[in-house]
């Protein structure tokens, strides 16, 4: 009966995992490059009472053995790549990537970090930066006179610089791509780490081999359902409830077996 | 009825309630099949008694289908019929209902663990210079990228359910000497997942059944016991 409890508890742990896993998806609705995360849940060992094929007389053998789970575990968060809706911002420095890859920062400390969040800001010494002031890499300067800032679909940048009336190339966004991105760490600030589990990054340009192509004045929203999420919630919510009902039973159970005692 | 059949009645719903609990602690766990309970009456030989035994409880799997969740993520794939996906370990083939798989730094399909999953001319392996994009699983179970064969994933299928051993995880092994046969009459669908086929409905209505059968089956050891303290006051007396 103790063994049913925290069987009963597990479920109620993961339900909760979910709904804070739903809880920070929707709460990213809104967040540019933002990618949802799924719980993957998986049944816990198996207490085994009695195998089955046991020969239970000459010849004769028990067609069903006799297991007791203990529960469930949550196994691991997903990442769901998939596209997000593309917005139409009309600024210059926005850029969403149709496809696959990821735009490189350097953080203050040199390390890579990666980002599908394509909103560019110029800093003060015009070079171009995410919105936590990140460095876009590889390091990309816009001159103090440009009029205009042009964006290839192949992430060539480009400027009008002062009286000029030809463009002058200034560098070039470059895409990365993983093996396994759903195995990237997420760092917060729109930002991912490489692990072991996503393997190494392999550069490449917009548009080729399998990269995605750079769209200018577009934002990639987060790729959250709200319907879909809100569905989620729900169905955790109430296999939370089950499973809360499921040890009250077990409860009366018990008080039934010390009214006897008394 | 007497107090050994009512002592292991109890003992068979206790299990009867550890299973319903398990089934729903797993409502949300990919893949996962039910646990189905049969209780039954063993006569324990006497001739003519009727009355002696004990209640004995079989916990079968129910490896019916569940129902499918889409994720769109193109590395989710379900199973659509009777089979399982093969997981290559150390310890032997493995064998799962739960389709979320990932690539591993090799780009090769692996599971939740980072095992292999059994492709039939050895693991599937995406291409370099290829995106997750281009990854097709056909509904046979052949993989293709841009328009080439890549490989086909493992499906099998076992005569009987009593052939499967649950390890957690959501995996299975084949019991002592079974080998699977290739899935006949199975079908992939990517970008969907299979639920577990937990009906919360039905597991709520066991949960009822085995709590008031409980307190029957007390009820009934209850009045056994002041029987026989009747007849003990009566013989004493």
């Amino acid at each position: 009966m103790l063994r049913a409890f925290s069987t009963a508890a597990t479920g109620m742990t993961a339900q909760q995992m979910t709904v804070d896993t739903i809880a920070n998806n929707l709460a990213n609705v809104n967040t540019a490059g933002f990618k949802r995360s799924l719980m993957d849940f998986q049944d816990l060992m198996y207490v085994k009472i009695a195998e089955p094929g046991r020969e239970e007389a000459a010849g004769v053998l028990a067609p069903n053995g006799l297991e007791i789970g203990s529960g469930v575990r949550p196994a691991s968060t997903l990442k769901v790549f998939t596209q997000g809706e593309m917005e139409n911002t009309g600024r210059s420095l926005d850029v969403a990537i149709e496809g696959d890859g990821f735009l490189q920062v350097t953080l203050p400390g040199g390390q890579i970090r990666y980002t599908r969040d394509g909103s560019l800001r110029i800093n003060a010494t015009g070079t171009l930066v995410n919105a936590s002031g990140y460095a876009f890499q590889p390091t990309i300067t816009i001159p103090t006179d440009a009029r205009s800032i042009g964006i290839g679909k192949d992430g060539t940048v480009s400027v009008f610089a002062g009286s000029a009336t030809t463009p002058t190339t200034v560098g070039t966004l470059q895409l990365v791509r993983f093996p396994n991105p759903s195995g990237l760490s997420s760092e917060g600030g729109n930002l991912f780490a490489e692990t072991p589990a996503s393997g190494a990054p392999t550069t490449g340009t917009g548009g080729t081999d399998g990269f995605g192509q750079i769209q200018q004045g577009f934002l990639e929203r987060s790729n959250v359902q709200m319907v879909t999420e809100l569905v989620n919630l729900i169905t955790a919510q109430r296999a939370y409830e089950i499973n809360s009902r499921a040890i009250r039973a077990g409860d009366e159970m018990l008080t039934t077996a010390n009214r006897l005692i008394s | 009825m007497d107090s050994s059949i009512t002592a292991s009645s109890l003992d068979a719903l206790t299990q009867v309630y550890q299973d319903i609990t398990q089934n729903l602690a797993n409502v949300s766990t990919v893949g996962f099949k039910r646990r189905l309970n049969e209780l039954r009456l063993v006569q324990d030989g006497t001739e003519g008694s009727v009355l002696g035994g004990t209640i004995e409880v079989t916990s079968v799997l129910d490896l019916s289908q569940g129902h499918f969740v889409h994720t769109g993520r193109r590395l989710d794939l379900a199973l659509d019929g009777s089979g399982f996906f093969v997981i290559e370990t150390p310890e032997g083939r493995l064998y799962t209902r739960n389709g979320q798989f990932n690539l591993n730094g090799d780009r090769q399909l692996v599971d939740f663990a980072g095992r292999t999953v059994a492709g039939s001319g050895g693991p599937i392996v995406l291409p370099e210079r290829t995106s997750l994009q281009d990854f097709h699983v056909a509904r046979d179970g052949s993989v293709w990228v841009k328009g080439t064969s890549i490989g086909k994933l493992q499906v099998v299928e076992f005569a009987s359910v009593s052939d499967l051993i649950p390890l957690g995880n959501s995996n299975f092994r084949a019991a002592a000497d079974v080998e699977p046969a290739p899935a006949s009459r199975v079908t992939l669908r990517q970008g969907f997942t299979e639920a577990a086929n937990v009906n919360i409905v039905e597991e709520l209505v066991g949960l009822i059944q085995v709590t008031r059968l409980y307190e029957a089956n007390f009820r009934m050891l209850q009045t056994l016991d002041e029987q026989m303290e009747q007849i003990l006051n009566v013989a004493m007396s």
